[in-house]
């Protein structure tokens, strides 16, 4: 009897609590029984068909970390940022050579440049869409097979260069059969290289193409600036959406008025099957980049889009001029964890719009991968490169450009002088004799202080880059001989890259016994000698800031390097230029040039020319790299609220029925990467993350509480942050508490950034209060190990509402949605020009606005099953049956504009947020007239 | 006697040089169209030369071919001939190239020819003094500025620096071109490196 009443009991309270906690949960207070809403306008309206915008309609929204989960999927959304200067240069030089005026030749040549890439680009992805060209592989490593071999073959051996001559004629073959149909095409070039009707983009993909000149950032970028949007912004976009002029134009406006010098197009592929595009979009991409190189070189179309000037555009370099950017978080090219990807992304810092003070003003960078850990997770979506701050789009190019072409400058520089440098040293002495002229210098009895000083630099610099043992620069100096974007550097003047490090390697050794001999000896040691390292180079002293004194001492001369009786060791042209004034001199000048050289190949791929396609950067989204070198897990978040919440079930199963006083509370920390190993493949430097592994962090808890009759407990914990306020305490004495770790690696805010993992344990001890009084009560009910339901409810209440609680983290979760324009501006025009708070949930949903978004997805239903938008919905709750599933189950009566009389139709959906959206086909019905219309389907 | 000599050291003047005129020029045509040529003149009566190159009449206009990247500042070579010519080539003025024998290279047509006032000068201001300067040494004394061929490879990208062409001026009544070879300064078969002995 006893038991009987004991599980009655135990029925009801959790019965009741289950009750109190889907109802306290989340705000619920507004559940109403029936939903109506009338529409103002009697047809749905939306983007005029001969919209500027057509077809771009689409608005892709993430958090950070369904942008990290996005990052490797193919972009359908790109910006083409094209720079005209070169155009520019060109046309300057024509008109002086011709005694035109500069200015209007100038800005002509700038325009018919913008239209001409515009132009071509646009019949490139027109062709591609209608199965005119065909996809080319992205990916030609050897464990993915494709079809076409001869492609394989000879874009390999020309180390994908479009203008290898054999890559070259087989791209010509293929764009000589482009105005073909599909059929003709495979049958043409299957005999080539086993083309199939595969290798080209069916109707099915239902691709369209749109390009846009951007003359301001504005709400069509919002993805760039916000995750989600509010019906205020919803409203702005509408305005926009309405009057896109304002803010775009057609790619091939010639308004004067344009910036064709620092130009940002939007080009947009529609397509209706996403997940076929998500199969071919990388190919799709690297076809495109392909195509684009070489028609702007070798086919006619450059012709049609300028005939002023295409016979001298060809010979531009219009890779110099063109980068892409993927809009949002998609990609181009699939991110990877190797320098091409860190070195390329990394321009991103160029496009602040404090651009300088970067990594690449280094001169001893710390390497891509490093400056990844560095700065670790990061905002996004949050508009941090400040496109917003710009009144014009050609404004924010302008400032990117600027700093690119600025730091790209210096990059070449520093091959191109160290390569002079080395080329005339190496070319006049040999190693040895370099350092068969040192010696008499040194050794020769009678060394000022200055000479002494040069030695000590020239010592202090060969071992700064040239000792294995210390390592500070060596290995990375002799791996630039093996890095294939270095080797792919063209040396038509002077020595290759591999001669000069092989020069600088037989420099290093040759120079070893002379600066051991004076180390060991007491040339540095002399009384009354203090060496002065102000003369020290650059790069030497940023490597030894923190342990040798630099600053230049007033009283002392300011260093220059000794000059021998008989002149300059080595000179060179007309008028003559000093090349080193000693033999140390040019010692000390190969070790900066080698020093030059490797700065220069940690970012070979952003900065020198490299690739014969335009650059492509994922500059608005810095998680394709942070995913890709697993520096964040867009998942971890949720995982963790998953396995948290299957222990606080455990928690409830083991202890929450009786009267035990313990708690084990669990908590994930996240992966850290601490550093990466660097691996040559191949000729390619890639990168793998060493991990510190997810450790789960525990903290047994005893939670005395009332059972003592006083209200006090004790927390010995590891890891100090217990998010929830179960423990929370009051009027704890500093005395009681040693000091807390930091916070782990989740974030709250979408600006977080997240912070160094704890280390210090935490403990508090002695009498505190404990907040939670349930269930300190709770465990007062019953005997010993009698079963305790309201501690039981109390700790089942507290598993769900923490996993509640963790799923709607806004920036750790991955979320996103898609926004479709002419929904926005359909709900705009029929609400009269003010969107409402409610139409937000439907519009994210992808439908149009109802009051709520059930009534949204009926709407949507009705018109995709019978082909009118309804006036009318009003739906009401129908339950079949008794159970928690049946307040999901309605029926909704739709008037429709075509006919007297309503549709019935019964579904099921959560009006909350719209999921368990199903109908119940069979049992539509109608009345009045409108029983022809559900007959009558599209 | 003496005028016998003088006439025979004039007539072998005239046979070292090239009885032709060569320019690199853009130029718009008709309809409009911008372009970059080479433009050959010959002496009426040593029409052999343009023949062999025009085809036809003693002057023709040879459009000159893609030269992949050259607007911009991607190739080495062309930065080291703009800004640094002197110090990575010099010309051989004892080899000088007659006209049969440069004749192949220019019915290849995968060159082009710079001037300090080339479109392809990214480097320097356009017809600057100090390239003006350093061009000049590649040509004797009392030569027009040269034109510099620079051949192409089979990628069309600037490959080397192969001769200068030197331009009697015109005042002088005769159409000459002198070619002279050109060599990288800092091979090893150059013997002309300045160099000091260190100590």
């Amino acid at each position: 009897m006893r038991t009987f009443e004991n599980l009655q009991k135990i029925g009801m309270i959790v019965g009741l609590t289950v009750a109190v906690s889907m109802t306290s949960i989340g705000s619920w207070a507004q559940m109403s029984a029936s939903s109506s809403v009338n529409s103002p306008l009697s047809s749905p309206a939306g983007l005029p068909a001969n919209s500027l915008l057509q077809p771009f309609n689409q608005l892709r929204f993430a958090n950070r970390a369904q942008c990290a989960v996005e990052s490797e999927l193919p972009t359908t959304s790109i910006f083409a940022i094209i720079d005209g200067y070169n155009a520019g240069r060109l046309s300057a030089g024509i008109a002086k050579s011709l005694g035109l005026p500069v200015d209007s030749l100038v800005t002509s040549g700038m325009q018919d440049f913008r239209l001409a890439v515009s132009g071509v680009q646009s019949q490139i992805l027109e062709k591609m869409l209608r199965g005119k060209l065909p996809l080319l592989p992205a990916d030609l490593s050897e464990g993915l097979p494709t079809n076409l071999k001869n492609y394989k073959t000879r874009a390999l051996a020309c180390g994908e260069n479009v203008f290898c001559a054999d890559l070259q004629r087989y791209l010509a073959t293929v764009w000589a059969q482009s105005h073909k149909s599909t059929r003709e095409i495979v049958a043409a070039l299957q005999p080539i290289d086993g083309f199939t009707a595969n290798n080209f983009i069916s109707d099915k993909l239902g691709g369209k193409a749109s390009c846009l000149y951007l003359k301001k950032f504005s709400p069509f970028q919002a993805p760039l600036q916000a995750a989600e949007l509010q019906a205020s912004e919803l409203n702005q976009l509408a305005e926009v959406a309405l009057h896109p002029e304002t803010v775009v134009t057609s790619c091939q406006d010639q308004s004067p008025e344009l910036d064709s010098r620092n130009a940002a197009l939007q080009i947009d592929v529609h397509v209706a099957d996403e997940k076929l595009w998500n199969q071919i979009g990388f190919d799709f991409w690297n076809s495109y980049k392909i195509y684009l190189s070489w028609a702007l070189r070798y086919s006619s179309d450059l012709q049609g889009w300028t005939p002023k000037f295409a016979q001298v555009f060809r010979s531009l370099d219009f890779e110099e001029s063109l980068v892409f950017m993927p809009n949002g978080c998609r990609a181009m090219t699939v991110p990877r964890c190797d320098n091409q990807t860190l070195a390329m992304n990394a321009i991103r810092e160029l496009a602040k719009k404090s651009g300088t003070g970067t990594e690449f003003d280094d001169l001893i960078p710390k390497g891509a991968e490093n400056n990844l850990v560095e700065r670790g997770a990061r905002a996004v979506n949050n508009d941090f490169l400040g496109t917003g701050s710009y009144d014009q789009a050609s404004d924010w190019v302008a400032n990117f450009r600027k700093n690119f072409v600025e730091t790209r400058w210096i990059m070449k520089n520093k091959v191109f002088n160290a390569n002079q440098t080395m080329t005339v040293i190496a070319r006049t002495y040999s190693p040895e004799n370099l350092v068969e002229n040192i010696e008499p210098l040194l050794l020769s009895g009678a060394v000022d202080q200055s000479t002494r000083d040069e030695a000590a630099y020239l010592c202090l610099e060969w071992r700064l880059s040239s000792d294995k043992r210390l390592d500070f620069l060596r290995s990375d100096i002799d791996r630039v001989a093996q890095l294939e974007s270095m080797l792919q550097i063209k040396s038509q003047v002077g020595l290759t890259i591999a001669e000069q490090v092989t020069y600088f390697q037989k420099l290093s050794e040759a120079l070893r016994p002379l600066c051991t001999d004076l180390e060991q000896s007491d040339f540095f040691r002399r009384e009354g000698y203090q060496t002065n390292w102000s003369g020290l180079e650059p790069w030497a002293k940023e490597l030894t800031k923190t342990s040798l004194p630099q600053d230049q001492n007033s009283s002392s001369p300011v260093f220059s390097p000794l000059r021998p009786v008989a002149g300059p060791a080595l000179v060179l042209g007309n008028p003559e230029v000093l090349i080193c004034a000693n033999a140390m001199d040019c010692a000390r000048k190969i070790f900066k040039a080698a020093v030059d050289l490797y700065a220069a190949s940690t970012y070979a791929e952003a900065f020198l020319p490299i690739s014969s396609t335009a650059a492509s950067a994922d500059v608005f989204n810095p998680y394709a790299e942070l995913k890709a070198c697993k520096v964040y897990d867009p998942w971890f978040a949720k995982n963790r609220v998953r396995k948290i919440f299957v222990a606080d079930l455990f928690n409830t199963a083991l202890v929450g029925w009786n009267s035990i006083p313990l708690y084990l509370d669990v908590d994930f920390r996240a992966p850290k990467v601490t550093s990466f190993n660097q691996l040559m493949s191949d000729g390619k430097l890639k990168y793998d993350p060493n991990i510190q592994k997810s450790k789960m962090t525990k903290t047994l808890i005893a939670d005395f509480g009332p059972l003592l009759g006083a209200p006090c407990a004790i927390q010995l914990s590891p890891h100090a942050d217990t998010p929830f306020n179960f423990y929370a305490f009051q009027g704890i004495s500093l005395n009681y508490c040693k000091a807390k770790a930091e916070r782990g690696g989740v974030v709250n805010r979408p600006g977080d950034i997240a912070s160094a993992d704890p280390t210090d344990a935490s403990v508090c001890a002695g009498c505190t209060l404990n907040f939670v009084a349930v269930a300190g009560a709770a465990s007062s009910v019953g005997v010993g190990l009698g079963f305790n339901p309201l501690k039981f409810g109390v700790y089942l209440f507290r598993a769900i509402y923490r996993f509640y609680k963790g799923n709607q983290d806004k920036t750790n979760i991955p979320r996103g949605y898609e926004l479709r324009l002419d929904q926005v501006v359909d709900a705009y025009q029929r609400y009269g020009g003010n969107i409402p708070e409610f139409c937000v949930l439907p519009l994210s949903q992808g439908f149009k606005c109802f009051q709520d978004v059930c009534s949204s997805k009926v709407a949507d239903y009705v018109e995709r099953k019978f082909g009118s938008f309804p006036t009318k919905v009003s739906w009401r709750n129908s339950p079949r049956a008794g159970g928690v599933a049946a307040s999901h189950y309605k029926m909704a009566v739709v008037k429709m504009p075509n006919c007297d009389g309503s549709i019935t139709v019964p579904f099921t959906c959560n009006e909350r947020s719209g999921a368990d959206w199903g109908v119940d086909k069979i049992h539509i019905s109608a009345g009045g007239n409108c029983l022809p219309v559900i007959r009558r389907r599209p | 006697m003496k005028w016998i000599l003088i006439l025979s050291l004039l007539t072998l003047y005239i046979d070292q040089s090239q009885a032709f005129w060569i320019d690199s020029r853009p130029a718009i045509d008709s309809q409009g169209q911008i372009s970059q040529s080479v433009y050959l003149q010959c002496r009426a009566d040593e029409g052999s030369f343009c023949q062999a190159l025009c085809q036809k009449g003693d002057t023709c206009q040879i459009p000159e071919p893609l030269c992949l990247g050259c607007g911009g500042t991607s190739s080495t070579l062309m930065r080291a001939i703009f800004s640094r010519l002197t110090t990575y080539f010099e010309p051989a003025f004892s080899g000088e190239v007659s006209g049969q024998d440069v004749l192949p290279f220019l019915k290849m047509k995968n060159y082009v020819l710079l001037s300090p006032q080339s479109i392809y000068n990214y480097y320097r201001p356009w017809n600057a003094d100090d390239v003006l300067a350093q061009f000049a040494q590649f040509c004797p004394e009392g030569a027009e500025a040269p034109l510099l061929a620079v051949i192409l490879d089979s990628e069309s990208q600037p490959n080397d620096l192969v001769y200068a062409f030197c331009r009697v001026p015109s005042e002088l009544a005769l159409m000459e071109t002198r070619v002279y070879p050109i060599f990288p300064k800092l091979n090893k078969k150059l013997t002309e490196l300045k160099q000091q002995p260190l100590f």
